[in-house]
C-alpha cells in the first residue's frame, strides 16, 4: 500500500500542470527542450486539450508566419550580387602593383 | 576580465569586415601558391554563400522593412562577407556566418537610417499582451486557428512590420528560418535567455495582433 501511494504521490510531482506547460510550450514547439521535460511535456499534452489547443495556435502561428514572410530574392538583386563577387574575384586574379 | 564573452567573439570580422580582405597580399613577395588559395577560397565562397541569397534578402526586408534598402543590405552583406571570408572557419555554420556578417551590417550602416522609435515598450503592457495570448480563452481562440490561414500574407507581414525590432528578428530567425536558440543568440551577439524573452513577446504580440486584424476583417467567426 505504501508503494502505491508512494507511486502515486512520485506521479503527481511528474505531472506537469497547465501553467508549467504553457511554460515550456515555445520550446517544445521550437525543439529545444530536453529528453526528459518532453516526455512530461507529451504526457501532459496527451491529456489536456486546453493545452493541445495551445499548441495548435502556436504552430499554425509559425506556420503561417512561414508561409507568408518567405520571400524570394529579385533576379535585378542576384545578378548584382553575383557579378558583384565575379569582380571581386577577378581582383584577386590580378596582382595590383 | 570579463567573464561574458559572446559566443562567436572570435568572429572579429563581423564586427569591421572590411579590414579583413588583408588576407590576400602576404607579403612583397610574389607567392603563386599564397594567391591559388585566395582564389579557391573565392570560389568556395561563390559556390558556398550565394546559396542564401534569398533567407539574406528575406531577412534584410525585416530590418530595413522597404526593398531598396534590403537589397542594398544584401549586397554590402555579401561584399564583406567576401572580404572576411579567410576568417570563415570550414565546417562551422556557413549561414549562421552570412547572417551575423548581415546583421552587423545592418547595425553599423542602416539601423541609423531607420525611424523606430519603438525599440522596446513597457514591460507591464507586454505581460499584459502575454497574458492574454497565452491564456486558455484569450487572444485567438482554439476554434479560430482557421482563420489564420485565410489572413492574406500582407496582414501578416505587417504584424511582424509592426513588432519592435528586436522581437521582430527573433521571431524571425526561429520562425522563419528555423535557427535554434542558440544560433539566433550567436547571430544577435545576445544571450540564450534575452532570446527566449523576446520570442514570448514577440510572438505574444504578432498572435494578439493578428487577433485583431482577423477580427476587424471578419474572418474566423
Amino acid at each position: 500500500m505504501n508503494r502505491h501511494s508512494e507511486a502515486s504521490v512520485l506521479a503527481a510531482h511528474a505531472a506537469l500542470k497547465c501553467h508549467e506547460a504553457m511554460a515550456k510550450l515555445h520550446r517544445y514547439i521550437d525543439e529545444e527542450l530536453t529528453l526528459h521535460e518532453l516526455e512530461h511535456m507529451q504526457a501532459h499534452l496527451d491529456e489536456c486539450r486546453n493545452c493541445w489547443n495551445e499548441l495548435r495556435m502556436a504552430r499554425g502561428l509559425r506556420d503561417l508566419l512561414r508561409r507568408s514572410c518567405t520571400e524570394k530574392a529579385p533576379d535585378e538583386l542576384r545578378s548584382r550580387v553575383t557579378d558583384r563577387i565575379a569582380t571581386l574575384r577577378r581582383e584577386l586574379a590580378t596582382p595590383t602593383p | 576580465m570579463s567573464r561574458s564573452s559572446p559566443p562567436l567573439a572570435t568572429d572579429a570580422d563581423t564586427h569591421a569586415p572590411d579590414d579583413s580582405a588583408a588576407a590576400d597580399p602576404p607579403d612583397e613577395v610574389y607567392d603563386p601558391r599564397a594567391e591559388e588559395s585566395a582564389l579557391e577560397r573565392a570560389a568556395r565562397f561563390e559556390a558556398d554563400a550565394l546559396q542564401y541569397i534569398d533567407q539574406l534578402y528575406s531577412a534584410a526586408l525585416r530590418m530595413t522593412r522597404n526593398a531598396p534598402d534590403a537589397e542594398d543590405l544584401v549586397q554590402d552583406a555579401y561584399v564583406k562577407a567576401f572580404a572576411a571570408f579567410a576568417q570563415y572557419k570550414p565546417g562551422t555554420n556557413l549561414k549562421a556566418w552570412m547572417f551575423r556578417i548581415l546583421t552587423n551590417t545592418f547595425i553599423n550602416s542602416y539601423r541609423k537610417k531607420q525611424r523606430e522609435p519603438l525599440q522596446t515598450q513597457s514591460d507591464e503592457i507586454e505581460d499584459w499582451q502575454i497574458a492574454r495570448a497565452s491564456s486558455h480563452n484569450g487572444g485567438l481562440k482554439s476554434a479560430e486557428i482557421e482563420a489564420l490561414d485565410r489572413l492574406p500574407d500582407s496582414d501578416v507581414k505587417d504584424a511582424l512590420a509592426a513588432l519592435p525590432e528586436d522581437y521582430r528578428m527573433v521571431v524571425f530567425y526561429v520562425d522563419i528560418e528555423g535557427f535554434s536558440y542558440r544560433e539566433v543568440s550567436e547571430i544577435m551577439n545576445t544571450p540564450i535567455g534575452t532570446v527566449m524573452s523576446r520570442l514570448h513577446r514577440g510572438r505574444a504580440q504578432l498572435r494578439n495582433m493578428l487577433a485583431d486584424y482577423a477580427k476587424e476583417r471578419g474572418v474566423g467567426r
